[in-house]
């Protein structure tokens, strides 16, 4: 008994392809399609991303006054123009000074404050959240008068304190939120598990709690370092001297009204992103897995 | 049935209770809070032993500029033992908003350097301290160029003082002095003989031409020049408020400006801006150009002194109009607990030391009348034709409407692609004169309603 196969059906009376190859070739087919999918969008991408990097790697890295579309010879110049004449360094430091300073208190104050909204009940606890999620809402500027107001009452204004607490208020509310996403993720049973064994609750999130937010702490620190390095408008607004500004008050400098030096300005772009793409590059591992904890499970 | 127990209640001795968790991050808080403004304190403090120090806002960054500014200040500091004065830069694109914090917050330095264009925003807010007294109880009213002083004035929305008439650009036509003595002409001193020029001087075959006309960004300011003194129409706005930007005289000259194009000038220049004009006139490839004397160091450094002249606006058919005259100086803020520590520093500027200096350094028309006679102004071929023009008896400033809030937007950014179409045949001078009086009429009622 012969079993007739799906093949045998309806078989062509011209002399056809073997199926095989008719199967493979639409495969092939499909799979071009698919690949034309995926890279169409993402080439298209890339091009807008790399484009306008490269620009930037060009103008820096090329001697004033040269057309060619490669930054040879390589000069160094641009970069000791904006560091050293632009004032980029004092710069550089402070934002360097405040980016860490808000990521050290928004981090710890986003654990202490996450860890109670994961794990406390209170009462009003809902409408906390939504108040604080609220605040995102709200534009930078629209707080400008208020907040100069407060600082100038505390003396706080042309200091770099200002610029650390208005960048860590306003990146708290989001920091609660993600972090008590992730510690909502710990099993409570792992805490209660060290409480039995003798510890108390601080000594539980520190000793079982914590390493497991790894992932989580680098999300929100990363967050908090980005808002705060590339705050433009409270620095210029509550720094009133020149060696306090920050990097991307610095960078306006290098726009002017006539014209601007565009080898200065793509050298003091290279030196804001570079910090933030290091951050990222170091940290992007922990970020992915951070996220996806916070955004799936939680 | 049992209640399931909240983790922290079956483990009471260690749950942190939330009257503790309060008091503690309160507690948290207000150290927080001490400890930065103690900090601060101690970081912004610093008497400078009983000198008065002064707060400068500059708001023009340019590095070269900057340096100049300081050298000022110091030369200031050094006559005035007992005053500092702390210069601050601000971005060119932002300091508006800093400057309306500041004033919303009551926080305003002592001292700015504003633009003309930002007198009437600065002026409806309060913000800045009227000069008229200041200035005629320090006796230098006579000191200083009528032509600034009313420029300054009309600046500002109800014609006081507020901006010090410390240096002005002022617009020239600028020529190759050697081209024309090549072809045996005189400097142009009528509109006649500026056309003439234009055609006796191009030569499209080698790429040279008699003109270049600037048909991109920043075209609005040769258009003035070249059109209004041709016209002999001195005034922006007719007593009603209506633009006079379609005043038949008016449109007829800028049909002969328009002319112009792609005949005595390059076609390319349907998009030229500041840097394309004046490195086409250094390239050799124009022969006259029209602009402010603040350019007239770049037509040396590509030229020489020798091969560059400049000439005032041409008398147009019943007088002589000159075109932007443009103050730039310093103001001093209402606010300011130091005023007469900050008139001071202006009165500096206009005085004989401070504004040498500082307009030979700027490159700009001095505002005393005493520096004008200086070497370094005579020999500027450009400034010595914007002060012989203004010598003469009976000509008349034209005054742009640099208050008004919509002029910079409906000049710059409205107006270009409708001039680049009327150059390119597309638009006809008429309906494009028209429909931009339409435009600055518009703004200039809503202004005058708006301020009585």
């Amino acid at each position: 008994m012969s079993l007739a196969t799906h093949d045998d059906v309806g078989q062509a009376p011209v002399p056809a392809a073997p199926p095989a190859r008719r199967h493979a070739a639409r495969k092939r087919r499909r799979s071009m399609g698919d690949r034309l999918m995926l890279w169409l969008p993402l080439t298209l991408f890339l091009l807008f991303t790399l484009v306008p990097l490269y620009w930037m790697v060009l103008f820096a890295f090329r001697p004033p006054g040269s057309t060619a579309l490669v930054p040879w010879p390589i000069t160094l110049e641009n970069f000791r123009r904006v560091w050293e004449g632009s004032g980029f360094g004092v710069y550089f430091r402070n934002s360097i000074a405040v980016a860490v300073a808000s990521l050290v208190v928004s981090t710890v104050i986003g654990m202490l404050g996450g860890y109670a909204l994961a794990r406390l009940t209170f009462r009003g606890k809902n409408v906390f959240l939504v108040i604080m999620l609220c605040t995102q809402f709200i534009p930078g500027a629209m707080m400008l008068i208020p907040l100069f107001q407060i600082f100038n009452g505390l003396y706080l204004t042309n200091s770099l304190w200002s610029l650390i607490i208005a960048d860590t208020v306003f990146h708290l509310p989001l920091s609660l939120v993600l972090m008590a996403g992730f510690i909502r993720n710990v099993p409570v049973t792992l805490e209660e598990s060290a409480q039995v064994d003798g510890c108390g609750r601080i000594r539980a999130f520190c000793a079982v709690v914590l390493p497991l937010l790894k992932p989580g702490i680098v999300a929100v620190g990363s967050f908090a370092f980005i808002s705060a390095w590339n705050n433009f408008l409270f620095a210029i607004m509550f720094i009133s001297s020149q060696d306090r500004f920050t990097v991307p008050v610095g960078l306006s400098y290098l726009l002017g009204e006539f014209g601007s030096d565009f080898g200065a300005l793509a050298a003091g772009g290279l030196i804001a992103v570079a910090p933030v793409v290091v951050l990222f590059a170091y940290v992007q591992r922990f970020l992915i897995q951070g996220l996806s904890a916070g955004a799936v499970k939680g | 049935m049992t209640r399931q127990q909240h983790p922290a209640e079956a483990l009471g001795r260690h749950a942190l209770s939330r009257r503790g968790f309060i008091r503690t991050a309160a507690q948290a808080g207000v150290a927080m809070g001490l400890a930065s403004a103690v900090s601060a304190c101690g970081g912004s403090g610093g008497g400078s032993g009983g000198a008065v120090t002064l707060q400068l806002w500059d708001t023009d960054t340019r590095p070269e500029r900057t340096a100049n500014l300081k050298k000022l200040i110091s030369m200031f500091e050094a006559k005035n033992p007992g005053l500092r004065i702390n210069y601050l830069g601000l971005p060119t694109d932002q300091y508006m908003q800093k400057i309306n914090t500041a004033i919303a917050t009551r926080s305003t330095p002592d001292l700015l350097t504003p633009k003309a264009s930002d007198l009437a925003a600065l002026v409806a807010q309060n913000a800045l301290a009227p000069l008229d007294e200041r200035l005629k109880k320090a006796g230098l009213e006579p000191q200083i160029s009528e032509q600034m002083l009313k420029s300054s004035r009309a600046a500002a929305p109800d014609g006081k003082l507020y901006l010090t008439p410390t240096t002005s650009l002022a617009d020239v036509i600028y020529y190759r002095a050697d081209w024309f003595q090549e072809a045996g002409l005189k400097p142009p001193a009528t509109w006649a003989d500026f056309d003439a020029a234009a055609s006796r001087l191009t030569d499209a075959s080698s790429g040279r031409f008699g003109y270049t006309l600037r048909g991109g960004n920043g075209f609005f300011g040769q258009l003035v020049q070249m059109v209004y003194p041709r016209a002999g129409v001195s005034t922006f706005f007719r007593e009603d408020g209506s633009s006079t930007l379609d005043d038949p005289a008016v449109i007829a000259a800028c049909e002969k400006y328009v002319a112009l194009f792609g005949k005595q000038t390059a076609r390319s220049d349907l998009t030229a801006d500041f840097k394309t004009m004046v490195a086409q006139f250094g390239n050799g490839g124009a022969a006259m150009l029209s602009h402010s004397i603040g350019s007239y160091p770049n037509h040396v450094a590509a030229l020489g002194a020798e091969k560059v002249g400049a000439v005032a606006p041409f008398p147009g058919p019943d007088n002589q109009v000159l075109t932007g005259w443009m103050t730039t100086g310093f103001a001093m803020f209402q606010k300011s607990e130091h005023q007469e520590e900050a008139w001071k520093f202006l009165a500096y500027t206009m005085e004989p030391e401070g504004n040498s200096f500082w307009a030979q350094k700027s490159g700009y028309l001095p505002g005393n009348k005493t520096v004008a006679k200086e070497k370094w102004v005579t020999e500027n071929a450009a400034m010595k034709a914007a002060l012989d023009a203004a010598a003469k008896p009976g000509v008349v400033t034209l005054e742009q409407p640099y208050y008004l809030p919509e002029f910079t937007a409906i000049t710059v950014t409205d107006l270009l692609p409708e001039w680049q179409k009327v150059l390119q045949g597309n638009l006809t001078p008429r309906d494009f004169l028209t429909a931009a009086a339409s435009a600055l009429t518009t703004a200039k009622r809503k202004y005058d309603k708006e301020h009585g």
